[in-house]
């Protein structure tokens, strides 16, 4: 169906190509583009944004959009010049307008109004068609302000690690309580494919077309806020009413084309800023972005230089809002909740009919909405669950609407307000008495010792963290370590809640696998699955069962294989000051005959967003022939 | 912008009343409160976030497809749109009276600000009706709401 519906553009494109050949011999034409060369249109930055033209190898330009159809000339793709002038040809189509098809000056309707802006079209000479499509869209949209939607990351899925960000456009009559209708424009991959590790992996090569779509707020709320339990900041920007006309003109002219997605530059926020760069002209967030676009930074970048914010909302999730109520109830209250959603306890039980008729009402709600989650996280009795829920209701429903309890207080830290997420890291080691200078380099994003603000508690996300070593008795630089991916997450269980912990990591580190005094640099592989408990609001403990890969020519079949438990405890001794133990053990197979045991203990330090100070003490090697290490390192938080 | 949204509310019950089977509305919103939503696998798949999947991608520009035209749902069916995607929100704000929901749905039913605690009122005092069982659809849903409305002082205006 896809497929088919872009053939069917593609053909649309073609025709839109070849009608407006009729205007060929028109004078006010020539004049038009004699004007626009005198002027250097084709040159001017606003073009090149509006057709996303880059700088190319060649010292030329190409445009980022993949479909011919959005293009007017032939070599439209590389010449922003034939494709301006191709575009003001295309304006004097007379084409008229039905579902499928429009008049280039609507189907370019960001350009005509530019263009008209540049060499203000004389009516007479160019008739200006009315669009009608668009003004019905922008009529139902009903635009007044531009929202920017920043949900969290998730570690659960590989795709969205570093969460998101889309744009709502506010409508002229909402309130901060009526704002799920209203509509948001939203920039994604397009795909099929249900393998979250895959999609990762193909999305990192630009594997799939991006594209632009619309969707009601709700369900971009239904599907973060709900389903996936993901907090969202609302970030209200104080864009102008002719500001928000060019980025929905822009809009309407990109909604049917592609780009290439990747998912670490050219993805949802680099888009997104490319589009409040096309409202505002002058303004060029999307080029501070070289290599990585993550979403914090992006979000932090543009509120920063720009001045954009107005205020910022939250907008916790479903579980942030359970979790926020459980913690204001007693025990007992709990209990109640948890055997009313569980079915073990009548709605109409004389237990309850007791307590306090506000109590009463905030443990139906709370039964309720857990309910619905575990609905939510896939438990299948749907007849059960509809059953229980409305008979929940119909309780809820005959106590008094007020109930006193507070809404879930706004985090102190923002989501953009975090540290930047590419990190420098400079660090004298004591390794076994001899001194070692240490320098790593991670581009993102974070880990489980760095300022945890604005950041999701317990998850770790780091890729291609580079560390090198020199080891100044030896006088030798070489890589420690080379991680490409490390995650980890680990999130406390309790009554109500019962998330698995996990961990994966891949890359070249130095392991013990012959009696070379240099370890190897070796291709391991690592993961493992657990559980983790908080023992008190600061302290939380884990255990998880490990295993390892290990690749390298100096081993038999050249690979060996080990496995292991894993033990640890984070422990917050003040917010700026975190204490974290580790500890584990691998058995490797018999061709290897290694047990390997590794202990740390670390702490770190920080007193702003973009620098921390560590110190760590490592016992690790071969067992009963280990040595220590004691590393203090400096480390810089970057964009 | 009133006068649109009374006639959509009209539309509403016509497309309504036309449809015979539940869950086929001429939008293909229609859905039954506490609809089985998605398992695993599916939430596996929702939570592919940074991508889209076919059937809930609503192309800018792509022209008409239900009651949607160029990707926004058009007037008439907002609030069918939205009770069909917001069934188990909404009666849980209707049950208890108050709510992002059930605001949403008065801002969508035209309803001025100083009728608005009314409109919460009647909806938390005629639940038992407005949702009569588990199984209720959207459809049935707006039908009895539009019935609480004509038979009240106040929102009877409201009503069609």
């Amino acid at each position: 169906m896809a497929v088919f519906l872009r053939l069917r553009y593609l053909f649309l494109g073609l025709f839109c190509l070849l009608l407006p050949v009729q205007a060929w011999s028109n004078t006010y034409l020539d004049e038009l583009v004699e004007r626009a060369e005198q002027q250097q249109l084709a040159q001017h930055p606003y073009w090149l944004k509006l057709v996303h033209y880059k700088p190319d190898l060649f010292g030329g330009y190409t445009s980022e959009v993949l479909n011919r159809n959005f293009f007017n000339a032939a070599d439209g793709p590389r010449n922003p010049q034939s494709e301006l002038n191709a575009t003001l040809k295309a304006f004097f189509s007379d084409l008229e307008e039905t579902d499928q098809q429009q008049n280039p000056q609507c189907r370019f309707i960001a350009r005509y109004h530019w263009l008209n802006s540049q060499l203000d079209f004389d009516p007479d000479k160019l008739e200006p068609r009315t669009c009608q499509r668009f003004t019905d869209w922008y009529d139902t949209i009903d635009p007044h302000r531009l929202t920017l939607i920043f949900p969290a990351g998730t570690d659960n899925s590989p795709s969205s690690m570093f969460g998101h960000t889309l744009i709502r456009i506010d409508r002229q009559d909402q309130t901060e309580r009526s704002r799920l209708f209203s509509y948001s424009i939203n920039y994604a991959a397009e795909t099929d494919e249900t393998n979250g590790v895959l999609f990762a992996f193909k999305g990192i090569l630009g594997g799939y077309p991006g594209r632009f779509s619309i969707m009601p707020y709700y369900d971009k709320v239904n599907q973060y806020n709900q389903m996936e339990n993901r907090d969202i900041w609302e970030y209200q920007l104080n864009f102008t009413p002719e500001e928000i006309d060019r980025l929905l003109r822009h809009a309407w002219e990109i909604g049917q084309v592609d780009f290439a997605y990747y998912f670490f530059l050219e993805n949802c926020s680099y888009r997104l800023l490319e589009l409040l760069d096309i409202a505002r002209p002058g303004m060029h967030t999307a080029d501070e972005f070289d290599w990585f676009a993550i979403p914090g930074d992006t979000v932090h970048v543009a509120l920063k230089q720009e001045a954009l914010l107005d205020r910022a909302l939250y907008r916790p999730s479903q579980r942030t809002r359970i979790q926020h109520v459980l913690s204001r109830l007693t025990a007992e209250e709990q209990t109640s909740v948890l055997e009313l959603a569980d079915g073990k306890l009548p709605v109409d039980d004389p237990s309850l009919q007791q307590r306090e008729p506000s109590r009463r009402a905030v443990i139906y709600e709370t039964a309720y909405d857990y309910v619905q989650y575990r609905h939510n996280q896939g438990e299948p009795d749907r007849d059960a669950i509809a059953k229980l829920s409305y008979q929940l209701l119909m309780q809820r429903n005959q106590l008094p609407t007020e109930t006193g309890m507070p809404g879930v207080p706004t985090p102190p830290v923002r989501l953009d307000q975090g540290h930047g997420s590419s990190r420098l890291a400079l660090g004298y080691v004591n390794d076994d008495h001899r001194d070692v200078l240490e320098l790593r380099l991670r581009p993102a994003y974070h880990d489980l010792l760095d300022p945890r603000a604005g950041y999701t508690e317990g998850a770790q996300i780091n890729f291609f963290d580079l560390s090198l070593r020199h080891d100044f008795d030896r006088d030798k630089t070489r890589v420690h370590a080379f991680r490409l991916v490390d995650i980890v997450s680990l999130v406390g269980r309790d009554d109500f809640f019962k998330p698995i912990s996990w961990k994966f990591n891949m890359g070249l580190e130095r392991w013990p696998i012959d009696a070379s005094p240099d370890e190897r640099l070796v291709f391991a592989l690592n993961g493992g699955g657990g559980l983790a408990f908080s023992l008190s609001e600061r302290v939380k403990f884990y255990t998880l069962a490990d295993a390892t890969l290990l690749g390298h020519d100096q081993l038999d079949h050249s690979l060996s294989a080990g496995i292991g438990p894993s033990l640890g405890l984070i422990w917050d001794i003040t917010p700026h000051w975190r204490f974290k133990l580790d500890s584990r053990s691998q058995r490797f197979a018999d061709d290897l005959d290694l047990t390997y045991v590794e202990h740390s203990i670390a702490q770190s330090f920080h007193w702003d967003r973009n620098s921390s100070l560590r110190l760590k003490w490592l016992r690790r090697g071969p067992d009963g022939q280990t040595t220590d290490s004691i590393n203090l390192s400096w480390h810089w938080y970057l964009k | 912008m009133k006068k649109l949204i009374t006639a959509s509310f009209l539309s509403v019950m016509v497309v309504s009343a036309a449809s015979a089977a539940p869950n086929n509305v001429g939008c293909g919103w229609g859905s039954m409160v506490f609809e089985g939503k998605n398992g695993v696998p599916e939430q596996v798949l929702a939570a592919t976030t940074n991508g889209t999947f076919g059937n809930q991608t609503f192309g800018i520009s792509s022209g008409t497809a239900g009651c949607a035209r160029d990707g926004v749902v058009q007037q008439y069916a907002a609030a069918d749109a939205f009770t069909g995607a917001n069934m188990e929100r909404l009666a849980r704000d209707m049950s208890v009276g108050q709510g992002e929901a059930l605001e949403t749905m008065a801002d969508l039913m035209d309803i001025a600000d100083e009728h608005k605690p009314a409109f919460f009122k009647a909806s938390k005092e005629n639940f038992a009706r407005i949702f009569p069982s588990e199984n209720v659809t959207s459809e049935q849903v707006l039908t009895s709401l539009n019935d609480v409305m004509a038979s009240d002082n106040v929102l009877s205006r409201y009503a069609v």
